[in-house]
């Protein structure tokens, strides 16, 4: 078996050598422009640095261009193909593909992987885990289903129609006002996205095996709609709360969190005023407290979710929180959440129960290191290779660092607020998240001080994911709007 | 031993029924032609029993297995020529020569470089840069290549110069000597020549599968001169076909020609008959007048 797929495999470099040819080149460049990357702008390597984000884009299709020519090479649909004929070993067949993808995809990217961070100046074998995981998770969410859909079609124009037609389809979807119920957060979206591509990747392994071994191209673009289906349907109407129990389930608690509440906070009605707009809806701003966190915790909101009892007895649709993004008044924190323009014409003076779904992530074991302002770059333990740039009235910190922030971090310059970076800290388990590029980079924004001379960063870890309902009479939403 | 045998094999496209309760014998050492207008089934009939289509109802064994477990063991022996096969055109004949050679176990060298010496196949030259009948050449030098048992041809000859055509029916005859020849195609002209059986495909069905000699034995051409225009008769056999007619004279077609019963069950038929000649047929005007008459018949 495996003669006949390394001969399989001989024949498809013979055939698509130039291709492969271009792949390699394009992947040498984007490992050269992306080692040349710095941390914040830089006017000489600011033309490297669109090259490489040209061709952090460019890549992928090069591979899935290269993948479906391979998989073209003996294709699947149809009746008129040499190869059905002849004694082709399916599992040979489906191995030499495989064969192809690792030696001109998985290589050339774990390759570009060990230089980019040789070049960044980062010893590659301190990063063993996501030298080997970031390879296959790119393989795996990109390259899989490509090669899935190359299984089913017989040209990259009917590929491309196929993509197309997706699209189309979604369109009228949204059109028809089929929307995700589930909104993005930002924090435990991770859990969905990797169920969603789990759904992605065992549609498509299942795909090739049904391909290769018997051919059956019906039941494939069956199987491979239907895959994409339940991939929407994870994707955009996963409820929260089971999202938030796999994550909890999923991540190992590290801490006692039994002493962690929430009390929406007894404030002053806000001054009277149109309402603050959000799509269709209209933002209530709650003002929501925890007490009980341990001291050097920190407990930060990745979602909040509320029901109200309506006057005829129903349960609203949940009120969601927009986006993990707080507004402060009076010096306390509050969590926008929207509801329905006509829902809040309705009840926004009649007192209400409110039933409040609390998602929080606790952060701990703080580490602080100090970076110097002044200088190129500097490794800064723990947090990445770092550097700063003044503006005008601002300070720019931006921190690389391989495949993933170490923790939850926030930078300040001395005597002033602790800032969050502007990318939200993700909550993966993972050693390597998806993409091509093996560094990570984090930007904050700091307000400027004069005479300041370090940057101070501090690290935390995540240490729980914990929810927290409670139920709230006489809530009046009008006393929360504007 | 039959190599090919189907029992009440039928392939369908949605409401289209291609092939219908075929039931077709291929004994061994046979060139065994299956032969019918466009459309009549014949390439689905191959497909299915090379397993490139499933069957929908029925089976079909080849080389004693059935056609939906072939495999890598079968493929082996058998050499598959279509003429609208999808060669990989980017191959150069040696290099296809070369790539498909590993996978055969008796894949003969000596024999692939004489089939490539007579068919005067150019062997640098690429799939794509090849005239059809060229690439026909080609996919047939390597399905010869490695002795198989049975060789399965989808109209081969297909819109190929008459030049060309001999060429391949004699490398085939000469190189294919103990092997069961399968051979579709819509021209009988092109098969008669070497074909030892004849299967006659028409709207999926198989109307007859016979030895070549039987076939052409029983049919005759029959010519009936009259005095005057002929009497219309009151039972007309069911084995006469096509019955046409000019001034006094009747022709039609014996499907059922025998040499002992037929001129006297003419003469019954047609007591005022005052000439009678019978004519063997060409095996393409038989065909010609089984179209007719099945035409005639829908």
């Amino acid at each position: 078996m495996m003669r006949q797929a390394l001969h399989i495999f001989c024949k498809d470099i013979r055939r698509l050598r130039y291709d492969i040819l271009v792949t390699l080149i394009l992947a040498a460049t984007f490992a050269w422009s992306t080692g040349q990357r710095t941390p914040v702008f830089d006017w000489q390597t600011d033309r490297l640095n669109r090259v490489a984000e040209l061709l952090s884009l460019l890549l992928p299709l090069a591979w899935s261009y290269l993948v479906a020519r391979a998989i073209y090479g003996e294709p699947l649909p149809g009746d008129c193909q040499f190869w059905v004929t002849k004694p082709y070993r399916w599992k040979s067949l489906l191995g030499a593909k495989v064969l192809f993808i690792v030696v001109f995809v998985i290589l050339p990217l774990l390759l570009s992987d060990c230089a980019i961070l040789a070049l960044q100046g980062f010893y590659p074998l301190d990063h063993l885990a996501g030298i080997a995981w970031h390879p296959l998770v790119f393989v795996a969410v990109f390259l899989l289903p490509v090669a899935a859909l190359a299984c089913i079609t017989v040209s990259i124009a009917q590929m491309v129609l196929a993509v197309l037609a997706v699209i189309a389809v979604l369109s009228v979807l949204l059109r028809l006002g089929i929307t995700p119920s589930t909104p993005w957060f930002g924090s435990p979206e991770w859990v969905r996205v990797s169920l969603a591509f789990l759904v992605l990747l065992l549609g498509g392994l299942t795909i090739m095996v049904l391909q290769y071994h018997a051919r059956r191209t019906g039941i494939s673009r069956i199987l491979a709609s239907a895959t994409l289906g339940l991939a929407m349907i994870v994707l955009g109407f996963l409820p929260l709360r089971v999202e938030f129990a796999m994550q909890s389930r999923l991540f190992k608690s590290r801490v006692d969190t039994s002493s962690i509440s929430i009390q929406l906070q007894p404030v002053r009605r806000l001054s009277p005023g149109p309402p603050q707009q959000s799509g269709n809806g209209v933002l209530v701003a709650l003002p929501i407290d925890f007490s009980g966190v341990p001291l050097g915790m920190l407990a930060v909101v990745d979602g909040i979710a509320a029901e109200l009892e309506l006057p005829d007895g129903k349960l609203s649709k949940p009120l969601l929180m927009q986006g993990n993004v707080t507004v402060t008044v009076d010096g306390k924190r509050r969590y926008p959440v929207s509801v329905e323009r006509n829902l809040y014409a309705q009840v926004k003076n009649t007192p209400l129960r409110m039933h409040l779904l609390v998602l929080l992530t606790l952060y701990g074991n703080p580490r602080t290191e100090r970076m110097p302002i002044k200088g190129n770059f500097h490794r800064v333990p723990g947090v990445g290779v770092c550097a700063a740039e003044a503006l005008e009235n601002r300070t720019r910190v931006g921190c690389s660092v391989p495949f993933r922030p170490p923790g939850r971090t926030k930078a300040q310059s001395e005597n002033t607020i602790p800032v969050d970076s502007w990318a939200p800290y993700p909550l993966s388990p993972y050693p390597a998240d998806f993409g091509i590029s093996p560094m990570d980079h984090t930007e904050w924004s700091l307000p400027y001080q004069a005479g300041g001379r370090d940057i101070i960063f501090t690290t935390m870890q995540t240490l729980a994911h914990i929810r927290r309902e409670i139920d709230i009479p006489n809530v009046q939403l009008a006393d929360f709007a504007n | 031993m039959n190599v090919v045998c189907t029992r009440e094999l039928s392939k369908s496209f949605r409401h289209t029924h291609a092939v219908e309760k075929l039931n077709l014998e291929i004994p061994e050492g046979a060139i065994f032609a299956l032969v019918g207008p466009n459309g009549a089934g014949k390439t689905t009939t191959i497909k299915t029993l090379m397993n490139i289509l499933r069957p929908s109802a029925g089976s079909a064994e080849v080389l004693g297995t059935d056609s939906r477990r072939l495999g890598p063991a079968q493929f082996a022996q058998i050499g598959y020529v279509s003429e609208n096969q999808e060669l990989p055109l980017w191959m150069t004949v040696d290099y296809f020569m070369s790539y498909l050679k590993p996978f055969y176990p008796d894949w003969d060298n000596a024999w692939a470089e004489e089939l490539l010496g007579q068919l005067d196949l150019p062997r640098d030259r690429r799939l794509r840069d090849l005239s059809r009948g060229m690439r026909i050449k080609a996919a047939l030098a390597s399905s010869l290549a490695y002795h198989p048992k049975l060789i399965v041809l989808d109209e081969p000859f297909s819109g190929l110069d008459s030049l060309v055509r001999d060429e391949l029916i004699e490398a085939l005859l000469e190189r294919c000597a103990g092997a069961t020849v399968m051979i579709s195609s819509h021209d009988l002209a092109e098969i008669e020549t070497f074909a030892g059986h004849i299967g006659y495909l028409d709207g999926g069905s198989l109307r007859f599968s016979e030895e070549m000699s039987s076939l052409a034995a029983r049919f005759r051409e029959i010519e009936v001169t009259f005095d005057d225009p002929p009497p219309t008769p009151v039972m007309w056999p069911q084995g006469w076909l096509n019955p046409t007619q000019s001034a006094a004279v009747l022709r039609f077609v014996d499907s059922q020609f025998n040499a002992d019963s037929t001129p006297a069950e003419i003469r019954r038929t047609f007591p005022s008959a005052r000439a009678l000649a019978i004519n063997p047929m060409p095996l393409r005007a038989i065909f010609v007048s089984l179209a007719k008459s099945a035409r005639n018949a829908a």
